[in-house]
């Protein structure tokens, strides 16, 4: 598999303060890459290097093998949802993006065919004459992925695409980036505070801290530790349920991972399997009416994360 | 790498959305009320004297137009004294402008220059600017060279520049054309086209200078505030520099200002060689603000 995009010895600088610090990793082309981090980590910053919306004080990025210098090269290849950025307010929707699409090369009927697809994508068609400014944030929002989307982008970056809208419209951007993700072949680059959004939709992730990479792995062997299985029981256990858990055979220890995920440190017995202990303990569980919602091995990229950014309380 | 139809489509965005953004309107408006303010001082005496003529009908037609002739002679000394206040320069070129051109469309159009660069940067200070704090540029980076957003966007702006003072000139032909009499009404009009000529080339550098400063900094008031200072200051300073030792003069020669009246000289070499100055400064700082919005984060 090709690189995607190559950041070589990345390091940007506003002021005295450094943003990114020397930051080098890669991204495998046709894949769903998460960059997670703290705010003020550096991630925004990263994106609009990438974009060239900033420029790098030292390092090379390049995408598809071209420095993003050269940003006219890769016309029509590398889209973005950059974060906060606003659009016009007093031009209408449609407009907007039939001028993105003319800038693109497309004729007019092609740019409103372009057009309508994306925004019948991100369901906003019925709002396609209405300016920008009256739409709600969830909507601007969605115009925003359906800008990225235009075109047949190879490498997509979106900065933050759930921050700020509420679980519904959260969700459906979530279900357009799983669809898009199934249907084109593109790289998506995401960003995401949601961490449990990101082990959902990503293949690997790097994790950015005070403008330092600290990893960058897959999801699968960032979160592989062994002996750990999380559970989610859809409610908050009370002491005696936790007690119960802690208490059957072949768990080692329970931790509180949210108010309804527990993280359970395993042992399993001589000549017995994970899976075997897992099926074991889901039994016992059930017999005394706990049944869990879901079972998943290895830690949670949240734990992960916490734990390589030493943020944990 | 420079696209023409990059340059094209961006120069036409800018253009067709000139108007919404508010700042635009307000341009046009502001140009329109101090170009017509300025109209309204040159002619004057002419409303004056139409007023008594109405409020006096017994008058004969020999009578009317004694008072017409005497308007007119009133217009043209003002026209006169305007003309050698804000222009300081040789008997020939006033002569010129109010003997062979009709003098006070000349006055008319020597006022509207001393307010160019003032109509100018309302119209073009925000071409960037207000995009680059908003981020909204961003999407646009994204599609095409820097250079193209720059460059596009400064020729549409000069081209709504040349469309606002375009219709302050269609206003004050049909005004001229129907009630002032003072010369012939072919020779004003073709003298106030000439003159809108001159108007737009003297306004085409500070269009670039505004394009180099809304690109350099992220605050549309910001840049107004310091292309006015440019545009004004520098000539102030010249100016007040000048009454103190005659050296100071030629200072002003390192703004368009200090070359304005070229445009209207009696020599053809002159006209052309003003011509050529206010390119080359509209160049020259396409060039620098096309430098500095290439290198600089957006």
């Amino acid at each position: 598999m090709g690189e995607a995009v190559r950041i070589e010895g990345v390091t940007k600088v506003f002021g005295k303060q450094k943003a990114l610090d020397n930051v080098t990793f890669s991204i495998p082309e046709h894949s769903v890459f998460g960059l997670l981090g703290p705010n003020g980590a550096g991630k925004t910053t990263l994106f609009s290097l990438i974009a060239n919306f900033l420029k790098v004080n030292a390092g090379t990025i390049k995408v598809l093998g071209t420095d993003v210098d050269s940003i006219g090269d890769l016309q029509g290849k590398l889209s973005i949802l950059p974060q906060d950025a606003l659009f016009q307010a007093n031009v209408p929707v449609r407009e907007q993006l039939e001028f993105f699409c003319a800038l693109s090369g497309m004729k007019r009927e092609a740019a409103t065919a372009e057009t309508r697809r994306v925004l019948e994508m991100v369901g906003l068609l019925e709002v396609e004459k209405k300016n920008a400014r009256s739409l709600s944030h969830g909507m601007t929002k969605r115009l925003g992925i359906a800008q990225a989307f235009l075109g047949k982008p190879e490498v997509v970056i979106l900065d933050e695409p759930t921050a700020g809208l509420d679980p519904v419209n959260a969700a459906a951007v979530r279900t357009l980036v799983r669809d898009i993700k199934s249907k084109a072949k593109a790289t998506l680059i995401i960003s995401s505070h949601n961490l449990a959004e990101i082990q959902e939709l990503c293949g690997m992730v790097a994790i950015i801290d005070k403008g330092v990479l600290k990893e960058c792995r897959s999801v699968a062997e960032l979160t592989e530790t062994s002996g750990i299985v999380r559970f989610t029981f859809g409610k908050h256990l009370s002491e005696a349920e936790q007690s119960l858990l802690e208490s059957l055979p072949g768990v080692a220890g329970v931790t509180v991972d949210t108010q309804d995920e527990y993280s359970v440190e395993i042992k399993p017995a001589e000549g017995q399997s994970v899976q075997e202990l897992i099926a074991a303990l889901v039994g016992a569980l059930a017999a005394k009416g706990l049944v869990p919602r879901s079972v998943k091995e290895g830690a949670s990229l949240e734990e992960k994360f916490l734990e390589v950014t030493k943020a944990k309380a | 790498m420079l696209r023409p139809p990059h340059l094209k489509l961006i120069a036409r965005h800018s253009v067709r959305h000139g108007l919404r953004g508010g700042a635009g309107l307000i341009a046009v408006l502001a140009t329109l009320l101090i170009g017509l303010l300025l109209t309204s001082i040159v002619i004057s005496p002419l409303d004056a004297v139409e007023q008594q003529l109405n409020r006096h009908s017994e008058l004969d037609a020999q009578e009317v137009a004694a008072y017409r002739e005497q308007a007119g002679r009133e217009v043209i000394k003002i026209a006169k004294g305007t003309t050698e206040w804000a222009m300081g320069v040789s008997d020939e070129q006033i002569d010129y402008l109010l003997g062979d051109k009709p003098a006070m469309i000349s006055a008319l159009l020597i006022l509207l220059m001393l307010v160019v660069p003032l109509c100018a940067c309302l119209g073009a200070f925000n071409q960037t600017s207000g995009d680059i704090g908003s981020k909204g540029l961003r999407y646009l980076l994204i599609r095409t060279e820097r250079q193209n957003i720059f460059i596009g966007r400064f020729i549409g702006t000069a081209i709504f520049t040349a469309f606002v003072f375009l219709v302050l000139f269609l206003i004050l032909a049909l005004y001229i054309g129907l009630k002032v009499h003072v010369h012939p009404t072919g020779d004003m009009l073709l003298w106030l086209a000439g003159g809108y000529v001159r108007i737009v080339l003297f306004s085409l550098p500070y269009v670039a200078l505004c394009a180099w400063v809304s690109g350099s900094i992220d605050s549309p008031f910001g840049a107004l505030v310091l292309a006015m200072l440019f545009a004004y200051l520098w000539p102030l300073f010249v100016f007040i520099g000048t009454r103190q030792n005659e050296g100071f003069h030629y200072l002003q020669y390192a703004t368009p200002w200090g070359y304005k009246w070229w445009l209207f000289s009696e020599s053809p070499g002159m006209v052309a060689g003003g011509v050529a100055v206010m390119l080359a400064f509209t160049a020259a700082l396409v060039v620098l603000g096309n430098y500095r919005f290439a290198k600089r984060d957006l």
